[in-house]
């Protein structure tokens, strides 16, 4: 093995460091200093360099319930699910929408808008929020973290300064109606920051330093608006992440399948689009489902991910649907119409029963309908 | 207004619950949000309907 004992290695006109390729093994205690950037990069100061992003579908890419349509916020403390895992709420219902925006941008897509209606004049602030599961988040306790994301103002923005802030509980899984009514064990909010939003899309970077007997973590950004709106009042949100460590490192991008995969886990339904597209007898098809004597039909659906809980099941539908499911035979036609009588679930799958006349026992039909499943927090 | 839920073959998982026009049926699983929303409403004394005939 040959050995090169310099203390300073230049490129050929000494004007610089030299340009080293090739290099497959650094071993020993080999120490590079002087290095401000790599590449333009900043690397974590804690936590993986993997899957580092504790927010869901913080490129906003995903939205199972509405498929881009825009979907009023309500003033339930449960919250109004827009784009999957990022909910709202608000004193004055049907003010504001929450809606996933195509940006025009390569590098994030999409955005989530939040747009108060043009004419309003309604003051009424807004909530927007993701709760991330205790399993996920509980060793962040003792940790300092950091929120990131990007802001773009709508031309007509009438918003006071967005105030930032992370929450933190000392439970489990408390979820959004009391996370919303002040209610999580211990709440406390680590970060609590002003931004002022312009037109320019721009990212924020907070640090926090959360407790250290914290089980539960959510972002928020809450702003109020004032006077009359007008056509473009809304802030675009993307990019958010949150992970360990005291920088913001670049957004982690994942693939679809895997951004869609993870917002499963919180919320499936069976049809893909918007809820109006849940309209007609391409719903989901419940294989065989075999009658009784007693002219019941029981069918099983497996859920495409398994849940955070048990979900709560929701016949959805509307046109042709929308009183309840359908009953077909071997030739495509309806021949029935009925509601689910009872259902059954567990994190995998859905177990329906379904009372339906003019069957025969023993035989083998098709149930058609669509449902939502949520496990949401 | 919640209502019990009789499952075929006997036993009850879940209680249904009709909103907005459309029924929703709620699990007994203490991690589902919605259920503690129903644990907490029968905390403050209300009874579910009584399942249907089945």
């Amino acid at each position: 093995m040959s050995q090169i004992n310099v203390n300073t290695i230049t490129n050929l006109d000494e004007t610089g460091g030299p340009v080293i390729v090739g290099i497959t093994t650094v071993s020993g205690n080999f120490n590079v200093t002087g290095v401000s950037t790599i590449s333009g990069l900043t690397y974590p100061t804690a936590g993986p360099l993997s899957n580092r992003n504790l927010i869901i579908n913080g490129d906003m890419r995903i939205d199972q319930r509405n498929a881009g349509f825009g979907t009023a916020v309500g003033t339930a403390t449960a919250g109004t699910y827009g784009l999957d895992r990022f909910w709202g709420y608000t004193g004055t219902g049907s003010v504001w929408t929450t809606s996933r925006v195509s940006t025009g941008n390569r590098d994030f897509p999409f955005a989530n808008r939040l747009q108060r209606a043009n004419g309003s004049s309604s003051t009424s602030p807004i909530y927007w929020r993701q709760i991330i599961e205790s399993a996920n988040c509980s060793y962040l306790a003792g940790q300092t973290v950091t929120l990131s994301f990007y802001v773009t103002a709508g031309a007509d923005y009438s918003g006071s300064a967005l105030q930032v802030n992370i929450y933190t509980g000392t439970a489990s899984d408390e979820g959004a109606t009391a996370l919303n009514t002040a209610a999580w064990t211990s709440l406390a909010t680590p970060l609590n920051s002003f931004i002022t939003p312009t037109t320019t899309r721009t990212r924020y970077t907070f640090t926090a330093t959360l407790g250290a007997t914290v089980q539960e973590v959510a972002m928020g950004i809450t702003f109020t608006p004032s006077g009359t709106a007008g056509t473009n009042d809304f802030i675009d949100i993307t990019g958010v992440q949150l992970e360990a460590g005291s920088v913001a490192t670049l957004f982690e991008h994942r693939s679809h399948g895997d951004e869609l995969a993870r917002c499963e886990r919180y919320y499936q339904q069976s049809w893909t689009g918007g809820a109006s597209d849940a309209t007609s007898y391409d719903g989901d098809l419940i294989a065989c489902p075999v009658s009784n004597s007693t002219g019941t039909l029981f069918g099983t659906t497996f859920l495409r991910q398994t849940m955070r809980a048990t979900p709560t099941l929701t016949e959805a539908g509307s046109g042709t649907l929308s009183s309840g499911w359908a009953i077909v035979t071997g030739s495509g036609t309806p021949v029935a119409k009925t509601s689910i009588l009872a259902a059954k679930a567990d994190r995998r799958t859905i177990k329906l029963s379904v009372p339906v006349t003019g069957v025969s026992g023993g035989q083998a039909y098709t149930l058609i309908g669509n449902w939502t499943a949520s496990a949401e927090l | 207004m919640y209502q019990e839920v009789n499952h075929v073959g006997g036993g009850r998982g879940m209680v249904k619950l009709l909103k907005n026009g459309l029924t929703t049926f709620i699990p007994f699983d203490p991690a589902n949000t919605d259920y503690q929303k129903y644990l907490a409403w029968i905390a403050e004394g209300n009874e579910p309907l009584p399942a249907d005939e089945s």
